[in-house]
């Protein structure tokens, strides 16, 4: 075996990949140019959930393709650090495979066709449900961060579905989710993007006695220029592939393994709590009770303690805070959010889900009424989730499926989702059909309405149609879903 | 007060104010053309208030000057129209801001198409290119950033409708489409120019605007851009589409752009693509495209925001028309 590969070896070893119980995993052969998407091996083969993020492409020739795709996977293993059986691997390419596939081509061709696909690939590859894909562009003096989010959904495997259970033998559940999203931009100078504040931390599993090591330079094998306190703020000023330039008081610049820095919001929200105590020092004495609503800039983090404490300004007071008292923080990549609430909604964890969807779904503007419908649409499955039985959560998730269709009025899944839920509430079952119909009118190819139909007519053929219908609905149920299934030409 | 200048077209805002007699006399100069070959003889007649204020006529280097008296506050508009014979005619509108009393605008360049290399409705060679015209710089003498704008603004308009069809899941359905920068200077005012340039060269649609830039502390860019489709199939056309921006000039960014510009661009070519396709067909119809079609417009539908959006009743009308084509 080749000494570098050992090393390499060594020095994956060296750090301590799993994060809680969230995994992480890379992979760096994944781009060859003749068939870009193969990657030569699987990571976290025995993790049920994950996703993937890619390297973006670069042509802007910022060097920050690797860097920034870093910072969103890790970004990403923070949000869902308590997820068990969840990973995230990320697949960076250091042979400029990637830039050499794209050539000549038009940047936006090659990323929305074959680095498309490449995503895809190597997400059906790894076993992924979700890719991570984009490009740094240029913009004017800074860049411009575009990315997209692709979810890999099976039809044997869905796992964005909306279910509902109406006995033990009886259940059915639709799809309805688009599988493609485009992502909020970020934007800013080189020097904009490091704005948010980074901790050093030993990573290394057999400590870092003297520190954490700093390299003069970006690579394993330079000298260390100086050590650094563990839990030491740093400022960033540049980064490339996984070494992060950073800048101690002494405006003295070295550069730091990604591994040992952690990643803290740039603000945190609070909703409505009440009566908390605001610290001299974290875990030390009250300075103040008070009422926290809002957001609130994080000046400092306290690593040293079990959880994060932040350090805010309120009207009155500048004091600690427990982390665990916020109920959202702001990333650098704001899509975070989106993606921590899938893992959740896959999770089965539905209370955080629809706090992170809730969180995204403020971050869309308000033109972008597709991208709000999906999520509301997302809002609506997660409410239900469970809880079909309890007409509070079908009330609630009633009123994010009619935001969703008054974002976009002509989505068939949204009248077939509608459907579904009008079948959990009995009486509303006439009603059920309608939607069907008006389904059928928009897009008979709509998965969720061929299930649904098909559904409902096994219960006919099983004399089971009062399950979801009451008895004086079933004559006219019965022939409206005949003439259903002659249009939908199904047997 | 940009955004409402803007809305009428406007390409003018300053705030420097001149002492001046009470009638102003104005000045107006520039050249015509028509792919660089300089035409003499043109007519240059400026009508303000429903009358002819002033004309003039091109030199034999198609340059022309011409004066006239300030436009009167409540009759701002001023309106340029170039007449050559054997040339389409062109127009424009200047405008008086309120601070001042002449246009800002002084100088006014014209390319004019010839007349017979049109046919009407007819592209001989249907493409799926969106053409666009330079947009024209207003309110400002820097070059660069007009160049600047003029280079970045393909590739605006290309991101906003890849971003579009990927989003719809559409990557394979929709063959490749292209955008190419063209030569002539066309107006948001020149409908019927528009519409024949786009059949002479077989469009997908017409990109032409203008940007106007204010004055003062907080420069912006107002932005008018119109989108005409090109492609008809059985008398249905899309009409064009007027999309307005407010972009910081100091900050021309594909972010701050991209944000602006919304799905229209994406809606609008895709809708144009269905056309083109349709328009484009010989022989029996292919069960495999009318589905593709219909997709395209099923996944188009379902972006729509409601009753009101100006794409609906041209996604009906094409939809019915892949229908019947089926039955």
């Amino acid at each position: 075996m080749k000494t570098t590969t050992l090393l390499k070896i060594v020095v994956m070893l060296m750090f301590s990949f799993p994060i809680h119980h969230t995994k992480a995993g890379e992979e760096s052969a994944c781009f060859k140019t003749e068939d870009m998407g193969d990657c030569s091996r699987i990571v976290l083969s025995h993790v049920d959930f994950k996703s993937v993020v890619l390297q973006f492409v670069d042509p802007a020739e910022s060097e920050l393709g690797e860097g920034l795709a870093r910072l969103f996977w890790r970004e990403i293993l923070t949000s869902i650090s308590n997820v068990g059986g969840a990973g995230v691997i990320l697949a960076y390419d250091r042979q400029g495979q990637i830039t050499g596939s794209l050539g000549e081509q038009d940047p936006q061709y090659f990323l929305h066709n074959s680095y498309h696909r490449a995503a895809l690939k190597i997400a059906q590859n790894q076993s992924a449900q979700m890719a991570v894909w984009g490009a740094v562009l240029n913009d004017g003096d800074g860049i411009y961060v575009q990315n997209y989010l692709t979810l890999h959904e099976p039809k044997e495997t869905p796992w964005t579905t909306m279910a509902v259970s109406f006995s033990s033998e009886y259940g059915v559940s639709i799809p309805f989710m688009r599988k493609q999203f485009s992502l909020p931009a970020v934007t800013g100078t080189r020097a904009e993007l490091f704005t948010q504040i980074f901790y050093t931390r030993c990573k290394l599993s057999a400590g870092c006695p003297r520190g954490i090591p700093l390299k003069s330079s970006p690579n394993d094998s330079s000298d260390i220029a100086y050590y650094a306190r563990d839990g030491d703020p740093v400022s960033v000023v540049d980064m490339q592939h996984k070494w992060l330039q950073v800048q101690n008081a002494n405006q003295e610049k070295a550069w730091i393994n990604i591994y040992h820095l952690e990643m803290h919001p740039k603000q945190v929200r609070f909703d409505n709590v009440t009566n908390v105590n605001i610290r001299v020092e974290p875990n030390k004495e009250k300075l103040a009770s008070v009422d926290l609503n809002g957001a609130f800039k994080v000046l400092d983090v306290n690593l040293s303690r079990n959880y994060p404490w932040y350090l805010i300004k309120t009207n009155n007071h500048t004091g600690w805070i427990r982390s665990d008292l916020a109920s959202s923080r702001t990333y650098f990549f704001p899509a975070v959010h989106l993606i921590a609430g899938l893992y959740r909604y896959y999770a089965q964890d539905y209370a955080v889900a629809i706090a992170e969807f809730t969180e995204y779904l403020n971050m869309v503007p308000e033109q972008d009424n597709v991208t709000k419908a999906s999520i509301y649409k997302l809002l609506a499955a997660a409410e239900m989730a469970g809880n079909t039985a309890n007409t509070f959560y079908l009330m609630r998730a009633n009123e994010y499926l009619e935001k969703a269709k008054s974002y976009t009025p002509y989505d068939a899944s949204v009248h077939s989702q509608s459907a579904l839920l009008n079948m959990a509430r009995k009486p509303q079952f006439l009603s059920s059909i309608t939607l069907l119909e008006e389904a059928y009118e928009l897009n008979p190819h709509d998965p969720g309405l061929n299930i649904l139909t098909e559904f409902l007519l096994e219960l006919e053929k099983d004399g089971r149609l009062t399950i979801v219908a009451n008895h004086s609905d079933l004559t006219e149920a019965k022939a409206r879903l005949l003439a259903l299934q002659q249009k939908l030409d199904l047997q | 007060m940009l955004y409402k200048m803007a809305i009428s077209k406007a390409v003018l805002i300053g705030i420097v104010a001149f002492s001046m007699p009470i009638y102003a006399q104005c000045l107006l100069s520039g050249q015509v053309d028509s792919k660089n070959v300089p035409i003499s003889g043109t007519k240059i007649i400026l009508i303000n208030d429903n009358r002819v204020v002033a004309s003039a006529v091109t030199k034999a280097d198609g340059s022309y000057n011409v004066a006239y008296t300030e436009p009167s506050s409540s009759a701002p508009t001023v309106q340029i129209i170039v007449e050559a014979n054997g040339y389409l005619e062109d127009k424009r509108n200047i405008f008086r801001s309120p601070q001042q009393k002449c246009p800002l605008v002084s100088t006014a360049n014209f390319s004019l198409l010839a007349a017979q290399s049109v046919s009407e409705n007819q592209s001989a060679n249907p493409s799926f290119t969106i053409f666009i015209s330079p947009f024209e710089l207003y309110g400002s003498d820097d070059e660069s950033l007009a160049t600047k704008f003029n280079q970045d603004l393909p590739d605006f308009i290309f991101h906003k409708i890849m971003d579009y069809k990927t989003n719809l899941e559409l990557g394979t359905v929709v063959g490749d489409m292209s955008i190419k920068v063209i030569e002539e200077v066309l107006s948001p005012s020149q409908g019927a120019e528009i519409r024949s340039l786009g059949h002479q060269k077989g469009a997908l649609a017409m990109v032409v605007g203008d940007v106007a830039i204010s004055s003062g502390e907080n420069k912006e860019l107002g932005l008018i851009s119109t989108v005409k489709p090109i492609p008809i199939f059985e008398n249905i056309e899309i009409n064009s589409m007027l999309i307005k921006d407010t972009l910081p000039a100091g900050k021309l960014r594909p972010s701050t752009v991209g944000q602006q510009l919304n799905d229209h661009w994406g809606k609008q070519a895709l809708i144009a693509y269905v056309l083109q396709q349709l328009s484009m067909h010989q022989g029996a119809w292919d069960k495999t495209e009318l589905d593709k079609m219909e997709r395209i417009l099923i996944s188009v539908k379902s972006t729509l925001s409601g009753e009101s959006d100006p794409y609906k009743s041209a996604v009906d009308q094409l939809l019915m028309i892949v229908k019947e084509k089926r039955a």
